[in-house]
């Protein structure tokens, strides 16, 4: 039921094993300190213990992120091997029903547990991300139940509305904050022993009555700054949540350090002004280092950039207001 | 931006340069900013819808340290401070005016470098 790429079939014209491999080349190239596999699926590539291994053998970290479903044996032996910096699964909910209604596949939330504690078990550094919609926000206390004492570290994000989630199934700005108590009062409660949760990085930004919920504090949007999003067909964007009207090039039409050091390359993040910023967000006191929060959020629910309204610290002056 | 701005932004700054431990003795140092009885009421659904207690909710949120305003005895500290460094200053200032040890012959406003039978007049 939501999907940010989404994802179904492959595409027609994915890269190829010898045109992936370069890119691992390319990116070293750039400077690049690590990759994260992601989709859709990225296990259902048959190359793609080959493209992780290239990625060790660069030297830069890899990440992998998957459904967690349908892993077999010699597909968790590969991971193992590779060794991985970082695995992670995605669960949607805390109970079977919830988490294969969204997913669409019975028999996946199973499937993903199983995956997590094997992962757990094997020593992989390991992680859960839930993304969270109206179709799950009540179950976070289930899937922290689940959660508690595994080991993995929880990243919570929201949901936005691109790909197959619709509008009315992104969460209001109050069930966000509800959100936001959840990290907090939950980071509060439970040592990192007992669980390791954190707000993604543009969750957030600086509420004046919640403590930080991110691992480390929002700096602004880093898409084409610290981040690149490269979709399976070789095209360049600056971040994977963005749509493709924000797809700036492919690798296929001109080489990868030529897109990255291009001046017109993400100049929606690399060079912003007060001037780009929202109103409310050019007269914030951290307008200088939140640029306006994040840019996925920001040109989904409000139309622009530099302009996300999913503002913790927004939201606490609209409740206050609402309240006088 | 203003200069009261400028403060919690430079802390800010702080804590993101992973200086968590002055970060965390300026909380210390300034007073938290209180939450009003009716903005808690505000929030205490909020945190229900997700499962929350009210003491959980009461426990998450808390004010931010008002940087702006300066608990009493660091203003006293302030002050003391302020004063001592003015009147160290003063003293190095005149200090290089005053003539330490009695010289007869080489006192300040002397015109030449060498001794003159005018300096025995």
């Amino acid at each position: 039921m939501h999907c940010g790429s989404a994802a179904g079939n492959a595409r027609s014209d994915e890269l190829t094993t010898d045109e992936a491999l370069q890119l691992c080349d390319d990116l070293k190239g750039i400077g690049c300190q690590g990759v994260a596999m992601m989709g859709g699926e990225p296990l259902l590539r048959k190359d793609w213990p080959v493209i992780a291994e290239r990625v060790r053998k660069v030297g830069m970290d890899l990440s992998i992120i998957t459904n967690g479903y349908k892993i077999t044996e010699s597909k968790f032996q590969r991971i193992l091997d590779i060794n991985p910096e970082l695995v992670t699964v995605s669960i949607d909910g805390g109970h079977a029903a919830v988490h294969d209604k969204i997913r669409g596949v019975p028999g996946s939330f199973k499937q993903v547990v199983t995956t997590l504690r094997r992962f757990v078990e094997s020593g992989l550094p390991t992680g859960v991300i839930t993304t969270v919609h109206k179709m799950n926000l009540s179950e976070l206390p289930a899937i922290r139940r689940l959660l508690l004492g595994t080991g993995a570290a929880w990243q919570i994000q929201m949901a936005t509305p691109y790909g197959r989630l619709t509008y009315d199934h992104v969460l209001s700005k109050e069930e966000y904050y509800s959100l936001a108590l959840f990290i907090a009062a939950t980071r509060k409660r439970y040592s990192k022993k007992e669980l390791m949760i954190a707000g993604a990085h543009d969750m957030g930004y600086f509420s004046r009555v919640l403590p930080p919920l991110q691992v480390y504090p929002w700096q602004g949007c880093q898409a084409g700054i610290s981040t690149l999003g490269i979709e399976s067909n070789g095209n360049i964007l600056g971040c994977l949540a963005l749509p493709p009207k924000f797809v700036e090039g492919n690798i296929r039409e001109r080489p990868l350090k030529e897109i990255w050091n291009d001046d017109a390359f993400s100049s929606y993040t690399r060079r912003v002004r007060r001037t780009n910023l929202g109103s409310e967000c050019a007269s914030c006191t951290y307008s200088k280092i939140c640029k306006g929060g994040c840019s996925a959020v920001s040109h989904s629910m409000a139309g622009g950039l530099h302009r996300d309204p999913y503002c913790l610290r927004l939201i606490e002056e609209e409740l206050k207001n609402k309240n006088s | 931006m203003s200069m009261a701005d400028m403060i919690p932004v430079a802390i800010e700054l702080l804590r993101l340069s992973g200086r968590d431990r002055v970060y965390t003795i300026l909380s210390r140092v300034f007073k938290d900013q209180s939450i009003s009885p009716a903005y808690r009421r505000r929030i205490r659904p909020l945190g229900a819808s997700v499962g929350l207690s009210e003491v959980e909710v009461d426990e998450a949120i808390s004010g931010s340290p008002n940087v702006t305003v300066l608990p009493s005895w660091l203003k006293w500290v302030l002050v003391v401070f302020v004063v001592v460094v003015l009147v160290l200053s003063a003293i190095a200032v005149t200090g290089s005016y005053v003539p330490w040890y009695r010289n007869p012959t080489y006192v300040p406003g002397t015109d030449y470098a060498s001794i003159s039978p005018k300096d025995f007049l």
